[in-house]
């Protein structure tokens, strides 16, 4: 086995991988690419199908479906890294903390984590964003909030068996500071798990945003969301279901991308296979 | 050694449960808008307002308020909504019994799909129906809850017309009824489980199939079906035990999404319902009863471990 295994991802890696590069691409540019007006009506044109004109059809208000796409994309894709990026940086950091240092900071950590945990999320999702009002930025970090215990879990584990081997009690028996001890070598030692699970967590958030949007609580009208453009499409779900099914599937095959890729990256970094 | 064991993780169960009914009184606080005008209306005058501000304690320390209602809880008494002035435990009552035979039924979809396809899968592990369930799995992990609730409408209720697409008949009413307008809601959850669920189970079994006591057994010359039932599913199952208990805890009025998009009177839409319009009795009450659950659920979890598994009890 080990001797057929190739560098790199493997081939079946490529095409999720093109898919969310050219995706994140038109997200970025689409301010500056030949797209229709996203709020524009076409009043020609209602929940209209495939044409030249507009290449994936519009919504029952006749707005471009293929810019609406793409300008949620924005939201979905900065909500989806930004949410992991804070559940991944504040939840290494407490996950260690709570594996390396015990005592009673172990013990603080561990049950803020099960409050967070046993509080219902989308309750806690709506309540916040009620609270602080519904923007790009509120709903990247409640869901990045609501990221941290897996994170911690993610971690910690690890670390309490990394903290018992030969060259982390060596460093210590050296008189390393602990913070120095967990940057230098208990970090290293954890990351490829970290990033396994941030790049699946990246499918959640899209998902979690996209259930903020159908509920109506994510970025606020006129700027569209998946979710939002999903729900609106509900309306003429029995004459026009491309209204909703279109945004639909855009949404699943990101999430699927995500997780393939994640898929592939674990089984590229986890040499026990190879061990057997 | 138990009995302490069992009594830290009872102390620290209720440790969470105290500091949820902290934060959730807090967020209730922080929440801009007041009810007040959504029972008075727009053209309610200041004294009025003040006047139901006073009636419903709002005007009170808040310290003074979570005291209160605090006491109330753990005699049992979780107040009463200042918009409806029905009880929050009489509601609460009424609204469990949706989200407990939505999550029941959620789960036993989930699990008669799952496990046999799951040791079939592991079983022919590489062959073409291997897969197709792990392509299917893929997908279904991928799909967010609302859009398979979409699509699920969509077949069964517009296009067939066979399955309502909204609304709950009580069970004591019409049991078949209930049954199905549970129906969709409940495969919604289910689809989602059994995804999850498949993938756990099939590490599991193919990990144990791997172990040299499968390979006696098979030695001795017993067949696939007695191999794979009596000797490799019940180790494999741990993992399983753990994920079915955490996500009862967490579908108990954490589905939300579907009980909204179904017209569940559940748990979920009353907790939803509490936060726009800022009626903080229901909302405290509810959040501290989902919680509770889940808490429950993860602590009886964590005991049944021991008792299935003899080498964790050892170990402690």
């Amino acid at each position: 086995m080990p001797a057929e295994r190739r560098p790199g991802l493997g081939r079946g890696a490529w095409p999720p991988l093109v898919f969310l590069g050219v995706l994140c691409t038109a997200a970025l540019l689409a301010p500056v690419l030949p797209l229709a007006d996203p709020t524009h009506s076409d009043t020609d044109a209602l929940a209209a199908g495939i044409s030249a004109k507009h290449w994936l059809g519009t919504d029952a208000l006749g707005r471009d479906t293929l810019s609406r796409i793409v300008h949620g994309a924005r939201v979905s894709l900065v909500v989806g890294v930004g949410a992991t990026a804070i559940g991944a940086v504040a939840g290494t950091l407490l996950g260690m903390a709570a594996g390396v240092v015990r005592g009673w900071v172990s013990a603080v950590i561990m049950r803020l984590t099960d409050v967070l945990l046993a509080f219902p999320a989308m309750i806690f999702a709506l309540a916040v964003i009620g609270a602080v009002g519904p923007s790009t930025a509120s709903v990247t970090v409640v869901i990045g909030l609501l990221f941290i215990p897996g994170f911690v879990r993610i971690v910690r584990a690890p670390v309490l068996s990394l903290s018992q081997r030969e060259f982390v009690l060596a460093c210590r028996a050296m008189g390393m500071s602990t913070p120095r001890l967990m940057a230098r070598e208990i970090l290293p030692n954890i990351l490829t798990g970290v990033l396994t699970y941030a790049v699946t967590m990246f499918g959640v958030g899209v998902m979690v945003e996209g259930g903020l949007g159908f509920l109506g609580v994510s970025v606020p009208p006129p700027e569209p969301t998946w979710g939002g453009m999903i729900a609106e499409g509900r309306q003429v779900l029995a004459q026009h279901p491309m209204v909703t099914l279109t945004p639909t599937l855009v949404l699943v095959l990101v999430v699927v991308c995500a997780n393939v890729v994640g898929d592939r990256l674990s089984a590229r970094l986890d040499t026990r296979g190879a061990m057997l | 050694m138990t009995a302490r064991y069992l009594l830290t993780r009872v102390g620290q169960a209720l440790l969470v449960l105290a500091c949820v009914a902290v934060t959730t009184f807090a967020l209730g606080r922080v929440l801009p808008g007041d009810l007040a005008t959504a029972v008075l209306g727009q053209s309610a005058t200041p004294e009025q307002i003040a006047e139901f501000h006073h009636k419903t304690g709002a005007d009170r320390p808040a310290v003074e308020q979570f005291w209160s209602w605090f006491t109330g809880v753990l005699h049992g008494d979780f107040g009463t909504s200042a918009l409806t002035g029905q009880r929050v435990s009489d509601a609460l009552a009424d609204r469990a019994a949706p989200s407990l035979l939505l999550v029941l039924l959620a789960e036993a979809f989930a699990l008669a799909v799952a496990v046999p396809l799951a040791v079939w899968a592991a079983y022919r592990q590489g062959r073409a129906a291997d897969k197709a369930a792990n392509g299917a799995s893929f997908l279904l992990l991928a799909t967010p809850q609302f859009a398979v609730a979409v699509l699920l409408i969509y077949v069964f209720a517009v296009r067939l017309g066979t399955l309502p697409a909204t609304g709950y008949v009580p069970l004591d009413e019409d049991p078949a009824q209930t049954f199905r307008t549970l129906l969709l809601p409940a495969v919604t959850l289910a689809l989602g489980l059994a995804a999850v669920y498949y993938r756990v189970l099939r590490a599991g079994v193919l990990d144990t199939l791997r172990q040299d006591y499968v390979l006696a057994a098979r030695a001795q010359g017993l067949t696939p079906r007695q191999v794979l039932v009596s000797h490799t599913l019940r180790p494999s199952l741990l993992p399983l035990v753990t994920l079915v208990g955490l996500n009862f805890g967490f579908l108990i009025g954490g589905a939300v999404i579907v009980e909204q998009l179904f017209a569940l009177p559940g748990l979920g839409t009353y907790a939803l319902g509490a936060v726009q319009t800022r009626d903080f009795a229901v909302l405290q009450g509810t959040v501290l009863l989902i919680a509770g659950v889940y808490v429950l659920v993860n602590l009886a979890v964590d005991l049944l471990y021991g008792v299935l598994d003899p080498r964790i009890r050892h170990a402690r």
